[in-house]
């Protein structure tokens, strides 16, 4: 396979940037502490560096889309991410928004050199 | 683990304040939980660098946890937290020199030390407050205008560079702790037994010619009343330090009673400077009531100091 240029390789960073507020969103349905978070994305085919990861649940959680809760039950503390109320509303009026993207998106593809 | 530490009081100290604690606590277990699932329960110490190394330079790490749409770059924040915790302190040493030559050359009214003390820490906050301020428009103007010039640090960053970082801590040493209860054991025995040794020294100093017509001599006998006075705060100073010598005192208690003590000593130290029945023969500064003012001066420093890294350390965990 040919390897990306720059430009593309960039391209594909933003597209992918894109799509990781709702990707966490989605992954926190079930709550989970930062490092399973990052596996469980990577899991799904989701890359995701930690160190972009935990400040962007921090963010979330800022704007009220995630909720967190220290477990101190076991012998290391860990912070649990959930998505709250909020964040399902906004993850579901995202995942409409994506949907609609591909849909168009698909279209687009299909009419490509204006054939339909 | 100890490097892990140093690594979380490095991106510590690098984050803005608020929320700072929070922030440090869940990297901590993060980069544990990292490590451990790496390297196991038992990592090598070239394995913890490894995994450090791997999950960014401090800079970097701190960098994004920053809010964007600050006054100062997140990226110049580093160098302008620097800049105003150094310059005060520099202004500060400088007019606490000034003051003191002045107190010893006669330039000021040497009845009021008052005076004196009033206008160093006057011209100290006129002085340090421009400094501050201006600092602080250079950064914002930086950040506005050339919000890529900096040169990031975190670029040539090797782990190994930890070793060096200090470990905030409460307790004091050992070693520090054993002089602390020999100085106080000395100073409060000569003192009760012979306070007839100030008298001595004063001999001493005044026969070298050094403090001609501006000189003047202790009381002894209301010396004494401050020596009374003084007991049980050495005492108390001798058993804190014994105590954390034996590890049988909490960190929180370590730290309320060294600041009572120190708040006690620095109000004595005062106290000494402003009784005027304590000294006679009056005829200038020069002497013990000039160095029972130095020593009020760094003691009311320390505390000032002691307040401020309460307040900071407070502030932390604000938005935790």
């Amino acid at each position: 396979m040919e390897k990306d240029d720059e430009t593309t390789v960039n391209l594909m960073q933003e597209l992918k940037r894109g799509t990781l507020v709702l990707s966490v969103l989605l992954c926190t349905d079930v709550p989970g502490y930062g490092y399973a978070l990052v596996s469980r994305l990577k899991d799904q085919g989701i890359e995701i560096e930690q160190n972009t990861l935990y400040p962007l649940l921090r963010r979330l959680e800022k704007q009220g889309l995630l909720e967190s809760k220290w477990d101190t039950s076991e012998a290391r503390p860990r912070r649990y991410y959930a998505t709250s109320k909020k964040g399902r509303k906004v993850r579901d009026r995202l995942l409409e928004e994506w949907k609609s993207l591909d849909e168009a998106l698909r279209e687009l593809e299909r009419a490509k050199g204006g054939i339909l | 683990m100890k490097l892990i530490d140093q690594y979380i009081q490095a991106i510590g100290s690098k984050l803005p304040l608020k929320g700072r604690a929070d922030i440090k606590r869940e990297l901590e277990s993060l980069i544990m939980e990292d490590i451990e699932s790496r390297y196991g329960n038992d990592p090598s110490e070239k394995e913890v660098l490894e995994a450090l190394r791997a999950f960014g330079s401090p800079q970097s790490v701190a960098l994004r946890y920053t809010e964007h749409h600050a006054a100062i770059s997140p990226k110049l924040t580093p160098l302008y937290l620097m800049l105003i915790q150094i310059v005060p302190g520099a202004i500060a040493i400088a007019f606490a020199v000034v003051t003191i030559i002045k107190a010893v050359t006669g330039e000021a009214d040497e009845t009021q030390p008052i005076a004196l003390i009033g206008e160093f820490v006057s011209s100290l906050f006129a002085s340090a407050l421009s400094a501050v301020g201006a600092i602080s428009i250079g950064f914002v103007a930086a950040t506005r205008f050339i919000p890529d010039a900096y040169v990031d640090p975190g670029e040539d960053w090797n782990p190994e560079e930890l070793k060096a970082v200090e470990l905030e801590t409460n307790r004091e040493s050992p070693v520090e702790n054993i002089v602390t209860v020999a100085a106080i054991a000395v100073t409060a025995i000569l003192m009760n037994v012979y306070p007839q040794l100030l008298s001595r020294l004063e001999s001493l100093f005044l026969s070298t010619g050094l403090a001609a017509n501006s000189h003047h001599l202790v009381d002894i006998e209301r010396f004494t009343f401050y020596i009374a006075l003084f007991n049980p705060v050495w005492a108390v100073q001798a058993v804190r330090s014994v105590f954390s010598i034996s590890g049988r005192i909490r960190p929180h208690t370590y730290v309320i009673t060294g600041a009572v003590t120190d708040l006690a000593s620095a109000a004595l130290h005062w106290a000494m400077v402003l009784d005027l029945s304590l000294y006679a023969q009056y005829t200038g500064i020069v002497g013990f009531r000039l160095i029972f003012l130095i020593v009020a001066i760094i003691e009311t420093i320390e505390l000032a100091s002691l307040a401020v890294r309460t307040l900071i350390r407070k502030m932390e965990y604000v938005g935790a």
